[in-house]
């Protein structure tokens, strides 16, 4: 009988206030010497990631597989891959993880699985109409659904792949070696239900739903986000709410942010959704100096259910995806960050951060205070916060899933193996390479990137406002200065109570001004904060008083790359003594 | 006639008493066979200054041209052909070096420097010419050409709007091949050329409207109805191409901190000359060299140029022929961009100003489509230069702080 | 037996460790000098570029705006500053000497029976020249394959990129040859191998120049022959490339 474990979350809202940290076991470190990372090397860094002050893992899949998608064609549902560990690795990785108050969430890859997964094998050779057979769907053309678009349109030239010993095609909006899943198969659902929950019963937090819009497919139809999808979610969330406390669902679901809303639907169905629209924007008016990509897209997006909450992202395990902008916006941002075809995959861009933005330290910070301040919850890409960089010379998004980087040692003290067992090489150039760029460096210098991600992690955590807040964006007259407004109260029943009372008096009531300049010139911008007349902005990071809010517009003189967060603060605070 | 004053006078260029007549250098040499065309040149000039004593300098043997000696008061002078031969009909180092030594030889207070085919000006205009050198004393007379839609593309393109942003200076034809000059200007001009000749570039370019800017000179513009202009010797466009606007752009950057002090304070509009029409030219082919280049070159510009302006280009690349147009901006942009990429040498300059020669022919079509539907030349030269104005700060900026990641 | 056993260890060990005694003084020989003139080239080109600043060089060569100078140091060095050129040629320059120094000491430590330098001293001097040569064609490859790319778009010729490639690919196969062909390496083999190379490689250029170039040499043929001869009709003017424009 399965003993059920209890999440380390005791708000329901954890995911609210959270700090999420992706990475790969694979790529973290390697305790055995065998080359690939593990969970035992995870639980040995797990020290690092609590001083970093992420509080939820989000670990990408490490299901026993072939591997041919990097863990996403999953050949069983409740196992760990051999090379990761066992699961008894798993156990001990989630104990520790949830001793730090951390929280972890794993991949529910229930879209598709593996074709040498034993379901798949045994539909091949079970009758056709058989419930075997009807795990996956099948055809005796390639005609059927013939207005989907293809996702991997760089490598697949169909949805539809032949199996021989099938004798008909299988459907497959990835890669023809991950057949997809048959929805509309009850028994395939239940299938994923017993998977979810012995993962649920260890303890796991949380879920990443990937590929969620494509479950279920209908003839005539782009077979993205249909209404029998979102039932089939909204089932496996009734069955998370049945079972199990303080547990999130997170919605992988690249599509417009009007098309985001049904999976949130009333709060009943996905917890959390990425916000994919918003990322490449962030670039796109970076790159062009203008807020105004930003604030189109953020004055588009819904409103969504008071529990609900956005997942922010900068760079991920894929690539930096360009399908949520037009065909213009498309080719600018390949002009402007893909000098080399090479780093261009699927319309999308595998680069990291660093590289993406020149290895800028002022970029970096920039769009990373845009990260911990926009409403959301952040999520950052491990080897992100060193500023690590990519290889673009390996195949498919490989150049984004290096081993990190931890010291100058030999394999960057990933792993102990001969390099050439490495499951993928380390990042060795003379810029980005692990001997310039590793976590130990970093942690001696003070001025390093780790040290201020470490630093403004902390910050946020202080501040509710920037979890469960209100936005209100600031127009000023200079496009190149994006400002907005953060609030929270705690007291109001809802945010839209929140919202009326933007200037609340409340003990507990968080109001900050947030300013970012976007151009590489200083720029000048005058702010309309009337409202909050008689007012003192005190600058967040270092603690000092601004000059007190009057009617008249608010001057701000901002440095190349500058931000600003300054709390508004009720009380005038005596400017603290100076020495001469 | 008209003329326009485009930079005020600082010091005044000195004024004969005695006789006011310049100097005229004939830069062209004449053959046997071109004694009509050189006795034309005197008649007009004895025209232009009647009753005055005039003293011209042509190149090649005196005994070639004895019989062109006129009773008008004409002097002629010779002095030693230059063995240089230069693809355009262009003012070189070497024209300059020998008309300043002439000048001083012949203690003369001006000089009027006259290129190939210069028997096609009028005696009004050369006597306008005179009248600024004498009686208003300017420091440079640039004559004003009227040529034909499809003549002078280089200077529309490029070489006008290029002067009048970061000089300030409203000659159209800052590449003329006439030039009048006051002996300090001359003087100053063939110091630099002197440099060139004594590192064997004979050949090599001046921009006069530049010094003269640069040095606070003061500057006329003569108009020169009539005046042809004679047709470079080679019709290989890239080598004159590469040959001119890298002697500009070399210009440029040894002149950056001029330039860049100068403020325009609102575009300035100058006289629309209205042309002759011509025949509509069909540009097909050039859009087509142009989506050429745009397949095989395009990673060559993703070098130089931002993405702004490579999406520009993309979108152009996709117009048809009779579409086809440039947008002024986006011309600004890529001119201001090349001379970027040629002062930080982010390519090698040969294989720089080879680029940018399929970006100019898609100019030059653009601007044929462009004069086919609106129908005056001079109104698009003016709007391009106009776009060159508005920009130039990126220019300056881009100088200043070369970190390319910009728009 | 085994007093010869230990005599023959200890003889072959005494010859080994005299010819190890025999390298060393020279391989020491060979590392001082390098470090040494190394070293010395560090100061004389700081010494020399202090005093060039002092004597304010770059304004000077500026003032004087040698042309010629100015587009050489422009086009090819990775410096605006004639200071600091010169200065890194005194550097290089020294560093150079070292090396010619040290194998030179290298060289007159041993005596002329040592088997170890005939084979080692040219080969060092081979491999170094080879390394040259190989710099040097990795170089001109790629700027011959730009500068052909762009002159053949510029004659508006379609298979630019073919051309930029094989002609890139020619001078690597060049070079490659010329490298092996140094280091004494292959002999006749690679003799054969790069002519059917490179022979293979001309062939098929001048096969693509010639198919694709028949347009570029009748309108050739059309200017040279004049009007008596006709090779094709005559062009309506509206439609001639070129004739109504002028540049400049």
């Amino acid at each position: 009988m399965n003993v059920k474990k209890a999440g380390s979350a005791s708000d329901p809202l954890w995911y609210k206030d959270a700090v999420i940290y992706e990475l790969h076991v694979r790529a973290f470190q390697d305790s055995n010497g065998d080359g690939i990372g593990d969970f035992p090397g995870l639980i040995s860094r797990l020290d690092y990631l609590q001083d970093l002050g992420v509080t939820c893992l989000w670990l990408l899949p490490f299901f026993p597989s072939p591997l041919r998608d990097d863990g996403y064609d999953i050949a069983d549902y409740t196992s760990v891959n051999p090379s990761y560990g066992t699961l008894d690795d798993f156990k001990r990785f989630l104990d520790a993880a949830h001793q730090r108050n951390m929280q972890v969430l794993i991949e529910l890859v229930v879209n598709h699985t593996s074709d040498q997964h034993p379901w798949f094998q045994r539909a091949r050779l079970a009758l056709p109409g058989s419930p075997e057979r009807d795990f996956y769907v099948w055809s005796n053309d390639n005609q059927l659904y013939k207005e989907v678009r293809i996702i991997f349109s760089d490598t697949e030239k169909s949805n539809w792949s032949w199996d021989e010993l099938a004798g008909a095609y299988y459907w497959h909006r990835f890669f023809f070696h991950q057949p997809d899943l048959n929805f509309d198969n009850p028994a395939v659902l239940e299938e994923i239900l017993v998977a979810m929950r012995f993962w649920l019963d260890l303890g796991v937090d949380g879920f990443r739903l990937d590929a969620i819009p494509y479950l279920v497919e209908r003839d005539g139809t782009t077979c993205d986000g249909l209404p029998e999808t979102h039932a089939i979610v909204k089932a496996i969330r009734a069955a998370i709410d049945e079972g199990y406390e303080n547990r999130m669902v997170l919605a992988e679901a690249n599509q417009p942010p009007s098309q985001l809303l049904p999976y949130f639907s009333n709060g009943d169905e996905c917890h959390m959704a990425f916000h994919f629209p918003l990322m490449p924007r962030i670039y796109l008016a970076l790159r062009q100096e203008d807020r105004k990509p930003i604030t189109d897209i953020m004055a588009e997006t819904p409103a969504i259910p008071d529990i609900c909450q956005w997942g922010l992202f900068l760079r991920n395990h894929d690539e930096l995806t360009l399908e949520m902008v037009t065909g213009d916006e498309r080719d600018y941002l390949q002009f402007a960050y893909s000098a080399d075809p090479r780093m261009i995959i699927n319309s999308g861009i595998r680069r990291r951060l660093a590289p993406l933005l020149d290895n800028n330290r002022r970029r970096i910070e920039l769009l990373n205070s845009l990260l911990l301040s926009f409403p959301g919850t952040p999520i950052l890409y491990y080897g992100d916060e060193i500023g690590m960089g990519d290889n673009i010379y390996l195949g498919d998004r490989n150049g984004v899933r290096t081993p990190m980087q931890w010291s100058p040692d030999r394999n960057a003290g990933f792993s102990k193996a001969d390099p050439a067992r490495l499951y993928f090489p380390v990042i060795m150039d003379p810029i980005w390479g692990y001997q310039a760029i590793n976590v130990e460096a970093q942690l001696g210098e003070q001025s390093s990137l780790l040290h201020w991600t470490r630093n403004m992690i902390a910050l946020r955590k202080m501040f509710r406002v920037f979890g469960r807040g209100t936005t209100e964006f600031l127009e000023p007259e200079n496009r190149k200065v994006l400002a907005y407004i953060r609030h929270y109260d705690p007291d109001s029943a809802s945010v839209n109570d929140t919202v009326a009372a933007s200037a609340g008096s409340g003990d507990f009531t968080e109001t900050i001004l947030c300013c970012a300049n976007l151009s590489r010139f200083a720029q000048p911008v005058a702010l309309d904060l009337s409202r909050f007349a008689g007012m003192v902005p005190i600058e967040m990071l270092g603690y000092v008083p601004f000059p007190i809010i009057t009617d008249q517009p608010y001057m701000l003189t901002l440095s190349p790359y500058c931000f600003f967060w300054f709390e508004l603060s009720g009380q005038h605070s005596p400017t603290p003594q100076q020495s001469s | 006639m008209t003329t326009s004053t485009s930079q005020s006078e600082t010091e005044p260029a000195k004024i004969s008493t005695q006789n006011d007549a310049p100097l005229i250098v004939l830069t062209a040499p004449f053959a046997s066979e071109d004694e009509v065309n050189l006795e034309q040149i005197l008649a007009n000039l004895a025209h232009a200054w009647p009753g005055q004593s005039l003293r011209v300098a042509t190149a090649g043997d005196a005994t070639v041209h004895a019989a062109s000696t006129s009773s008008n008061g004409i002097n002629l002078i010779t002095y030693p052909q230059s063995c240089v031969s230069t693809a355009a009909p262009l003012l070189t180092a070497t024209d300059f070096v020998t008309a300043a030594d002439l000048l001083r030889e012949h203690d003369a207070q001006s000089c009027l420097m006259l290129g190939a085919d210069a028997h096609t000006f009028a005696p009004e205009v050369l006597a306008a010419f005179s009248n600024a050198l004498s009686q208003q004393a300017v420091d440079l007379a640039v004559p004003c050409y009227y040529l034909g839609a499809h003549d002078g593309l280089v200077n529309s393109a490029i070489l006008y709007p290029l002067t009048r942003a970061l000089y300030g200076t409203s000659p159209r034809f800052p590449l003329a091949t006439d030039l009048g000059l006051s002996t300090r200007n001359l003087q100053r001009l063939a110091v630099s050329a002197r440099r060139f000749v004594s590192a064997n570039q004979e050949d090599a370019l001046l921009w006069p409207v530049a010094e003269a800017a640069a040095a606070h000179f003061s500057i006329v513009e003569v108009d020169a109805p009539g005046r042809t202009l004679a047709q470079p010797a080679t019709q290989d466009l890239n080598a004159l191409f590469s040959h001119v606007l890298g002697s500009l752009f070399s210009d440029i950057e040894a002149r950056a901190a001029f330039w860049q002090r100068v403020r325009i304070a609102k575009p300035q509009t100058a006289i629309v000359v209205q042309s002759a029409p011509e025949s509509a030219y069909d540009a097909a082919s050039m859009v087509a060299a142009f989506q050429l280049a745009y397949a095989n070159l395009q990673e060559i510009w993703a070098i130089v140029l931002p993405p702004t302006s490579l999406l520009g280009l993309k979108r152009i690349a996709q117009l048809p022929p009779s579409d086809f147009v440039m947008p002024d901006s986006l011309w600004a942009r890529i001119i201001y961009d090349f001379i970027l990429a040629f002062h930080m040498r982010t390519i090698n300059r040969g294989h720089l100003l080879g680029a940018l020669t399929p970006l100019y022919l898609a100019w030059v079509a653009s601007h044929l489509n462009v004069i086919a539907q609106q129908g005056s030349p001079s109104a698009h030269r003016e709007a391009v230069a106009v776009a060159f104005e508005s920009d130039k700060s990126y220019l300056v900026a881009r100088w200043r702080w070369p970190d390319r990641f910009n728009p | 037996m085994g007093q010869q056993i230990q005599y023959a260890l200890s003889q072959s060990a005494h010859r080994v460790l005299l010819k190890v005694a025999s390298f060393l003084p020279g391989l020491v020989a060979l590392l001082s000098a390098v470090i040494l003139l190394t070293l010395i080239g560090a100061g004389l080109s700081a010494l020399l570029r202090r005093v060039l600043t002092a004597l304010k060089f770059d304004e000077r060569i500026a003032q004087n705006q040698n042309p010629a100078l100015a587009a050489g140091i422009q086009g090819w060095s990775s410096t605006n500053s004639p200071t600091v050129l010169i200065a890194r040629i005194a550097f290089w320059l020294c560093v150079l000497l070292g090396f010619v120094i040290g194998i030179s000491a290298f060289d007159a430590s041993y005596s002329s029976n040592a088997q170890v330098s005939i084979y080692l001293l040219p080969y060092l001097s081979h491999a170094t020249g080879a390394a040259i040569l190989l710099l040097l064609g990795n170089l001109i490859a790629r700027f011959l394959a730009r500068s052909v790319l762009i002159g053949a778009v510029n004659a508006k010729l379609t298979y630019s990129r073919f051309l930029s490639l094989g002609v890139k690919w020619l001078v690597l196969v060049l070079t490659g040859a010329m490298v092996l062909d140094h280091l004494e390496i292959g002999g006749t083999i690679i003799e054969l191998a790069f002519g059917i190379l490179f022979g293979g490689i001309v062939l098929t250029l001048s096969l693509a120049v010639g198919l694709g170039s028949r347009d570029i040499v009748s309108r050739s043929l059309e200017k040279t022959a004049g009007p008596a001869v006709e090779l094709t009709p005559p062009i309506p003017p509206a439609q001639r490339v070129g004739d109504n424009l002028r540049h400049f």
